[in-house]
Parts: structure tokens; sequence; C-alpha cells
């Protein structure tokens, strides 16, 4: 079985109370790297399972079990230059020439802050638009999907596992 | 000053090396071996939980370098 990467963000437990830690290593959430910034809990996982979908369902039931509310799956689907540079593993200059067009055609636009200098695009349009040029990897396009789709889940059914791991398990396949 | 040593060697490391960056390890009891504080921690700093066994992966040396990132400036990065 495969080790998968991500990281859950969630809210809603004090770790100056007592077992704070115990909590998370009793629901299973072993795995993780648990920190706390700013009153939000970032757990970064390392979790072993048959499909990344699996691994992200597992690691989201297991952290409702703790009584934390979870915000958002990372890594986040809004990316900036350097950001799609680090994840593909292209240099920022290749990445660069493709967001104005000076290599390749018709490369994904930016979907937030457009008018900024720092505008950012939508990870899951960036690996579509890479793999097809064979620049990256279908698990990175997966992947991409399974994250976002978390996060629509997340948003829509707050703390309601049921019908999570079915959903990213559809997007698997697809 | 002395604090207990990790059971395990690649995370006493990870430790060590959190403490050079300014990291304050504070011991716990439970299944976390302890915490590691930023110098910020009081306000918009970070606290990261040290496992006493974690899971196997995190022993893996470039799992256990979360437990200083962030230390230089109080900030995690992606």
């Amino acid at each position: 079985m495969k080790t998968h990467e991500f990281t859950i963000v969630a809210s809603g437990l004090d770790p100056e109370a007592d077992g704070y830690e115990d909590r998370f290593f009793e629901a299973g959430c072993d795995d993780a790297t648990l920190s706390f910034q700013k009153g939000v809990i970032i757990a970064e996982f390392a979790r072993k399972a048959v499909s990344f979908s699996k691994a992200v369902a597992n690691a989201y039931e297991d952290m409702l079990k703790t009584g934390v509310k979870i915000e958002r799956v990372e890594p986040d689907y809004l990316v900036s230059l350097s950001d799609i540079a680090e994840r593909s593993g292209l240099t920022r200059q290749a990445i660069s020439l493709y967001t104005k067009a000076e290599r390749g055609s018709s490369f994904p636009n930016p979907v937030a802050r457009v008018t900024s200098n720092s505008p950012l695009w939508d990870w899951l349009e960036v690996t579509e638009w890479l793999h097809a040029l064979s620049k990256i990897d279908r698990e990175a396009v997966v992947e991409a999907r399974i994250v976002k789709e978390a996060n629509r889940f997340i948003e829509r059914h707050e703390g309601e596992p049921d019908g999570f791991a079915k959903r990213l398990a559809l997007l698997e396949a697809a | 000053m002395a604090r207990p040593r990790h059971p395990n060697k690649d995370i006493e490391a990870a430790v060590t090396h959190a403490e050079v960056l300014g990291r304050r390890v504070v011991p716990i009891s439970g299944h976390a071996w302890g915490r590691l504080y930023c110098a910020w921690a009081d306000r918009d700093g970070c606290m990261v939980s040290v496992w006493s066994t974690p899971g196997m992966r995190i022993t893996m040396p470039r799992r256990s370098g979360g437990l200083w990132r962030g230390a230089r400036t109080g900030k995690r990065s992606e």
C-alpha cells in the first residue's frame, strides 16, 4: 500500500485542554504531524491506503472522531505561479512562459486575484493542462480532483461522513 | 538545561535541530512525548506536537522535517 500525503485543517479543540493529543492518537491520527497555529489545527497526514481517495476519506472520518470541526483538505486548489512550479517540479520560468502563452497555448486563465501582480490558478485546471503535455502524471490530476471535491463536500455537508468516501472513490476511477 | 531524550533517534535528531532553530521543547505526558513551541507561539506562532510512537512514516527524516518547519520566521510555509 502506498503512503499518501495531504493535510487536514480543523478547528474547535483547545490544545491546552487535557489529553488534546491523546484524542488524535486514539482516533487513529498518529500518522499525522499535529500542529496548532492561530486557533487552527493542522494535521499533516502520511497515510497508508490502497488509494488517495481512501486515504483522505479514512483520515476525514478519524478526524471527526476527535470532535474537531473540519475546515478543509490541503494542498489547496488555489495556486500561485511559484506553487505551480513547486508542485509540478518545473521551473518558475517555464511556468511563467506558459502563463504568458510564450510557450504552449491556452494555459488555463487565473481564477482569483486576477487583477493583482500575483494571480492564482485552479490547480485542477493546471494539472489537466500539464498532463495533456505529459509534464505531470495522471496521479496528480486525480489527486487534485479529489482534494477539490473533498473541500466542496466539506463546505456543503459539514461534519457528515456519510457519502464522503463513496464520492471520492468515484473520482479515483474517472 | 537537560531535557528528556526522545526514544526514537530520528525524532530526537529532528527535535535537536528544532531547538537549534529556536524552538522551545516542553515534555508532556500521554501519547504525545512533547511539544515544540516557536518563539512566537504566544501570539500567531506555531506549536507542533511530537508523538511518542508515531505512525511509521513520520520517523522518516523527510517527515520529521515538519517538526522544525517555520521555526525561523514563526510562520508555516507550504
